[in-house]
């Protein structure tokens, strides 16, 4: 029933914002920009180019409502064009190291049980520390659901070179996560 | 267990929320009222494009000059069969007497009829004047000469004859003796100086190429005129 109620409120939205309506357009950005602004900090490595990456993506979405059929979620095809958009960015920034190389880290499966209770912005944090080509495939693939052929697509590289690097990336977490467990454990182990 | 790290980022981050700076909302804004603006802009600087392009065109078209009054008239020569070539020295005999005719009508002619018969007669006479001194030079324009008064003496006479009634026609008359007053003469001084002469070469051959109305029958004679125009030496007279 509530979600009835929120699809049905969802729908007046867009058409409203089909019909160019300002407070319609406003309330679709209430509802979503913090979850996208988010969603840009994580492959945008300074704010600037977040704020940035939001506004030309919202501004695509207001453009172009009326190619929004119905298929799928709104917030997902919101998700998508701001993908594209700070994947634009990147490329237009020359940002994306992808063939950055670095040594592969073995996991401690030990560590796993003292990482959940970190805080999500913890995480987007060691993130923010990948190198731009892991961060993107990273982002694309394990947190935005994006598969490799897609991920291959999108950036213009092989399939094969889009796994490469979320295995490099994983690493690279895996070892950040191991550095910042470890002062952790000391702490709570005294 | 090889993708935990993937688990927890997505757990942590999947619906994670940053408000962003309040200035975005205005900065979209502004941007999606640039964008309802723009294409009324757009539409505008067009249609400006547009008229200026259609005034400047029309206002730098040529005024009818003696090349186009000559050249629209040449045309007609080609329509006109032969025979008016054949007339072109013996009617203008049988025009005389028919001039010699039209004096009779004067009194009840109006006066603007009254001047025609002198003025159509010093046409005719220029007619007969100006080929028997340029046969020598060139026979393009010998053609182009001597075909402009016959045809325009032709209905101007008819005109005469019949014009006792009405005085429409006289028009037709004055219009071929201003462009034997004018233009005939001065043909060939005309052609080598001033537009003509600094004109470039394809500017020429633009205007020519404009002028045609008829393209099957007029290229041939706008080429030889523009090469006689151009090349007013002999050799390409000795050619043909």
């Amino acid at each position: 029933m509530g979600l009835h109620i929120y699809r049905a409120g969802e729908e007046q939205l867009i058409e409203g914002c089909r019909r160019r309506n300002n407070s319609a357009q406003r309330r679709v950005y209430d509802l979503y920009s913090s979850r996208m602004y988010a969603l840009c900090q994580r492959y945008m490595r300074n704010s600037a180019d977040s704020e940035d990456v939001l506004i030309s993506a919202f501004m695509k979405v207001f453009d172009r409502i009326d190619q929004y059929k119905g298929e799928g979620s709104f917030e997902g095809w919101i998700r998508r064009i701001v993908v594209n958009e700070a994947l634009t960015a990147l490329r237009r920034n020359r940002n994306m190291a992808l063939e950055t190389d670095i040594e592969a880290a073995d996991w401690d499966s030990q560590a796993l049980q003292t990482v959940d209770h970190l805080h999500a912005q913890d995480l987007a944090d060691m993130i923010a520390e990948l190198p731009p080509g892991y961060r993107v495939v990273f982002n694309m693939y394990a947190i935005d659901g994006y598969s490799h052929k897609e991920i291959a697509e999108q950036l213009g590289i092989s399939e094969n070179t889009s796994k490469s690097q979320l295995s490099r990336a994983r690493a690279y977490l895996r070892k950040l996560l191991e550095s910042y467990e470890v002062p952790h454990v000391q702490n709570g182990g005294q | 267990m090889k993708n935990i790290p993937d688990d927890l980022f997505r757990r942590k981050l999947e619906h994670l929320q940053t408000p962003p700076p309040p200035r975005a909302w205005e900065k979209i804004e502004k941007g999606m009222r640039r964008k309802r603006i723009t294409p009324w802009l757009a539409i505008a600087a067009s249609l400006l494009l547009v008229i200026t392009a259609a005034t400047l065109i029309l206002t730098r078209q040529p005024k009818p000059d003696a090349h186009e009054i000559a050249d629209r008239q040449l045309p007609e020569t080609n329509a006109i069969p032969d025979t008016s070539y054949s007339n072109a020295d013996e009617p203008l005999a049988e025009s005389s007497a028919d001039t010699s005719v039209t004096p009779q009508t004067q009194p009840q002619s109006p006066p603007v009829v009254s001047d025609a018969p002198p003025s159509e007669a010093v046409a005719t006479n220029n007619a007969q004047d100006i080929p028997d001194k340029v046969t020598g030079d060139e026979e393009q324009e010998d053609i182009a000469i001597a075909s402009l008064p016959t045809l325009d003496s032709i209905p101007a006479e008819t005109a005469i004859a019949s014009g006792e009634d009405n005085t429409a026609p006289v028009k037709i008359v004055l219009e071929a003796e201003e462009v034997q007053a004018r233009y005939l003469k001065k043909k060939k001084t005309e052609d080598a100086t001033e537009e003509v002469a600094t004109a470039s070469g394809i500017r020429k051959l633009l205007d020519k190429a404009d002028q045609i109305q008829n393209p099957i029958g007029d290229l041939r004679q706008m080429k030889n005129e523009i090469f006689a125009l151009n090349f007013p030496g002999n050799k390409r007279d000795q050619r043909k």
